[in-house]
């Protein structure tokens, strides 16, 4: 019996469009909300989306409908065959990928997770609070997330399949007498987090310094943790997008060019083992790959789909997305690097730890100009030693420093790794992944409250 | 405005009827827009997106749960809430504010119904006229064009319908003069009929604002950094005012985020409760949060648990004045909600948010403001932002700034930064401008992250750092 979307396909092709492609997405989503040490709240999202991408004489739309029933979806895709004679052609537009596959669904992670309930999240919680109430915790804040989706997909270019997918984030947030320290579990398996160690963990690590001060404005080496160095560095991947490109990314023609240090390689993948977003075709069916975004400084690729691949007469990268190229997961990694981050903070003279940030924002997307905001622990390391704590307020989470910052300057003074890439997130990256170790970036300019 | 409203009906009794189940509430919405991309002169593609899909909050045993779908069968439903699962040990004790009961149905004139418009012709315009400058190097818009309709009713007997139309525009324009670049996003938007969207005037607003790109760019200068350390009186405009408002006072009195729901997400907030009543800026400072200003993107009458919606004062003469609250957190406070819940599609849980927020204008025209100055900066628009997540320390780049000298308006600066503690920087409002602007913007929050729209803005004012 043919299923929702290659129905879909089916009634545009009837409907005369020359390209269509249709993705349904099944999705549950489980919050479990943590504040002031309590499990707090609970949100449970249940929604099943199908987008069709459809394409005549190069006009393009792109309909999506809400758990609609087959009736209601082939009235809509009718209606588009009279709405696109009103759009104006995207004269660059090169079609779909065309071939013959179909892709299989694992359903092995997606099992894993089917029987978690909020009682499971809920002893979770408490074993996370526990365990960061015993590391000295003043107060706990996080969130337990579970995402569970079915995907099925068709192409009027001859691709179909279906994939699964499931995975949990859990955040904690621990704030101690000095500072306060957030960080991040990405699990593919729910009894990959001892949830109390996690905590305890957190804890530790929000009281690792036992001295508060404060700094100048001035120019310092800093370490990035995983989590902020990968928010910051997976930039690129979205900088190498070719529809980016196009309309304006400090990475534009700059191909075979320095663009990093020496050191410096950043992949894109959409089918990286471990990876959350892990997928084995791109939304117009291509298979998934591993590119070399930066491979030892030099910028070797642009990310494109079938479309932007033959208007650039080079093969596309398997990163269609249903409008334009996207990143799939970045994997950053540097050729020199310490043993840990204990031997990284040796390497320092006088600099910086940087645990988290947020609130990224780009003065100019074309030159890569930015500032970002510490939040949480950053400590003050002289002569390869921590110091003190940066406080430049009261709150134990108010770090009251500012780094200014190029994305090409970053990646190009980025020159020491502090052990292996780890998938991380944060929460200011919107559940966006990418695999990274922390990171010395030297000569950071700094400024101060 | 919805009709089939049964399901909700259903869902709330079915909630009610379920073992110790205190209270309930269920919000239908369906939600429909359209949206068309325009970059670097192509088409670059139209969406057409239909939702519809209900959520219910339920309390049992004093913890709150939110669960949503789109499954309009009430068989998935009752499973979701039948499944609904224990989270026990530590965990949070919800009650809510007592509230009138309400029972109201509102809706937005529409001189042009918003579903006969068509994003594509202006921008269109806006595209065709800015590529016509020639040194608009990179231009990307979107805009699109929707309608909310929704339907809620809770355990207490309020019953709220609302039928919401709104357009937004987005832009980023990127100027290269002489080897330099600047780029600046324009946010426009607003809640009405098609006619509103064509009284953006999108096109208008894009060929001004290049214009203004180019002119920093070929006559602005570069100060040294010991001379911009040195500029103590700072006249913000509207947007810079704006901004500054939504960051470092509408979101640090957010009740949830004070008492730390946020700790993990968007942050704390530099207020305690004990702070209420605190002065925490200058007498100039009156700021106001108002959802019932017509036709402003913040739009609403009713917040998302039936709350009848007011504008309220958050700072009045330097005095903080009223958080913002939901009816949980207005519970916690022993006041009454002020209408402040709200989420961005019925798929969310609802949580305390902003409206149109704005700096009361005061009586002084512009020019008062750098007569007064007399040497400085003036400040027109950003484009980069941030602050810390207690909302003590923000940056607002200023894309184009100028200097104020012997009381006037001089050439363009390139490259001033108004970076200053929240503290510092509304104590240093000695005046407040007669002038007034609303800006759009989409506020996040949360998590899942909820975009929410809004606006900011006010009076221009002067900002007199060490006086």
């Amino acid at each position: 019996m043919a299923t929702l979307v290659e129905k879909a396909v089916r009634i545009a092709m009837k409907a005369d469009f020359d390209d269509a492609v249709a993705i349904v997405k099944d999705e549950k989503e489980d919050y479990l909300k943590v504040a002031n040490s309590k499990a707090d709240s609970l949100v449970e999202e249940h929604d099943r989306i199908i987008t069709v991408f459809l394409a005549k004489d190069k006009r393009l739309l792109f309909v999506s409908l809400e758990n609609p029933k087959e009736s209601v979806l082939e009235k809509r895709i009718k209606k588009a065959a009279a709405e696109i004679a009103a759009i104006r052609p995207k004269n660059d537009y090169n079609g779909i990928a065309q071939g013959r596959k179909h892709y299989s669904a694992d359903r092995s992670s997606y099992k894993e997770f089917s029987n978690i309930d909020a009682g499971f999240l809920s002893d979770m919680a408490n074993g996370m609070i526990n365990g960061a109430e015993d590391g000295g915790a003043a107060s706990v804040a996080g969130t337990l997330y579970l995402n569970s989706y079915a995907t099925e997909f068709c192409t009027s270019g001859g691709y179909s399949g279906g994939s699964f997918s499931a995975h949990m984030r859990v955040s904690i947030r621990c704030f101690g007498k000095i500072s306060s320290f957030q960080d991040f579990a990405v699990l593919k398996r729910a009894g990959d987090l001892d949830a109390y160690e996690f905590g305890k963990r957190a804890a530790e690590m929000s009281n690792m310094v036992k001295k508060k001060g404060k700094t100048d404005a001035g120019r310092y080496d800093i370490i990035y943790m995983p989590s902020p160095a990968g928010s910051l560095l997976s930039n690129i991947n979205s900088m190498a997008c070719m529809g980016n490109i196009e309309t304006g990314s400090p990475l534009s023609g700059k191909l075979n060019k320095a663009v990093g240090n020496g050191g410096l390689t950043i992949l894109d993948s959409g089918n990286f083992a471990g990876s959350v977003d892990y997928r084995t075709y791109d939304d117009e069916g291509m298979k998934t790959s591993t590119t070399e975004v930066i491979r030892d400084g030099i910028l070797r690729n642009y990310l494109h789909n079938f479309s932007t691949a033959k208007k650039y007469r080079t093969r596309s990268t398997g990163n269609a997305g249903l409008v334009e190229p996207e990143p799939g997961t970045p994997i950053i990694r540097h050729r020199n690097s310490a043993k840990n981050l204990d031997a990284l903070i040796g390497e320092v003279k006088k600099g910086i730890l940087i645990t988290n940030t947020w609130y990224t924002r780009f003065s100019n997307y074309l030159t890569g100009d930015f500032s970002t905001v510490p939040r949480d622990l950053s400590v003050m390391i002289r002569n390869g030693e921590p110091e003190f704590a940066i406080r430049h307020g009261g709150a134990s989470s108010m770090v009251g420093i500012r780094i200014s910052e190029n994305m090409l300057r970053m990646a190009k003074s980025a020159s020491l790794a502090g052990g292996k890439p780890v998938q991380t997130t944060s929460w200011d990256s919107e559940g966006d992944y990418c695999f990274c170790p922390p990171m010395l970036v030297e000569g950071v300019s700094v400024t101060t409250l | 405005m919805i009709e089939d409203t049964g399901i909700a009906e259903r869902a709330l009794r079915l909630a009610l009827s379920l073992p110790h189940v205190s209270y309930a509430e269920a919000y239908l919405e369906r939600l429909r827009s359209v949206s068309a991309a325009v970059e670097q002169g192509e088409a670059n593609g139209a969406g057409a997106s239909e939702r519809f899909g209900l959520r219910i909050r339920v309390i049992r045993r004093g913890r709150l749960y939110t669960i949503s779908t789109d499954k309009e069968d009430i068989r998935a439903l009752d499973s979701c809430l039948r499944r609904m699962g224990e989270f026990g040990g530590k965990a949070a004790v919800t009650s809510l504010s007592d509230e009138r009961k309400e029972n109201a149905s509102y809706s937005v004139k529409e001189a042009i119904p918003i579903e006969d418009g068509n994003p594509l012709n202006e921008l269109d315009k806006a595209e065709k006229r800015a590529a016509s400058l020639g040194f608009v190097k990179y231009r990307s818009f979107y805009a699109s064009l929707g309608r909310s309709e929704s339907y809620y009713l809770n355990a207490e007997g309020t019953e709220i319908y609302a039928d919401v139309p709104s357009f937004s525009f987005f832009g980023s324009i990127i100027a290269s003069v002489n080897g330099e670049s600047r780029q600046r996003f324009l946010q426009l938007g607003g809640v009405g009929g098609y006619e509103g969207f064509e009284k953006l005037l999108i096109d208008d607003a894009v060929v001004e604002e290049a214009g203004r790109l180019r002119n920093v760019m070929e006559k602005g200068v570069s100060l040294p950094q010991d001379k911009l350390k040195r500029i103590r009186n700072v006249v913000a405009s509207p947007e810079i005012v704006g901004i500054a408002v939504h960051e470092s006072i509408g979101h640090a009195n957010e009740a949830d985020r004070i008492m730390g729901r946020e700790a993990a997400q968007a942050g704390m907030s530099y207020l305690e409760v004990e702070d209420a009543g605190k002065r925490i800026a200058s007498e100039a400072v009156t700021i106001i949060d108002d959802p019932t200003i017509k036709n402003a993107y913040g739009y609403y009458l009713y917040d998302d648990e039936g709350v009848k919606a007011y504008g309220k004062k958050i700072v009045e003469r330097g005095f903080q004045k009223e958080f913002l609250t939901n009816r949980e957190y207005a519970a916690e406070l022993g006041k009454k909600s002020n209408a402040s819940s709200r989420s961005d599609d019925y798929s969310n849980e609802p949580i305390i948010r902003m409206s149109n927020t704005y700096l009361k204008p005061g009586r002084y025209g512009p020019d008062e403001l750098m007569e007064e100055a007399r040497t400085g900066v003036y400040i027109r628009s950003f484009m980069e932002w941030n602050i810390d997540d207690t909302r003590s320390f923000a940056r607002y780049q200023g894309n184009e700034a100028y200097l104020i000298e012997k009381g006037e308006v001089s050439k363009p600066v390139k490259n001033y930064v108004l970076e200053a503690g929240t503290a510092e920087l509304w104590n240093a409002v000695t005046m407040v401008g007669s002038d007034f602007g609303l800006y759009v913007g989409s506020c996040g929050k949360g998590e899942p992250m909820q975009g929410v729209p809004v606006t900011m803005g006010g009076g221009s004012a002067l900002l007199a750092f060490g006086r």
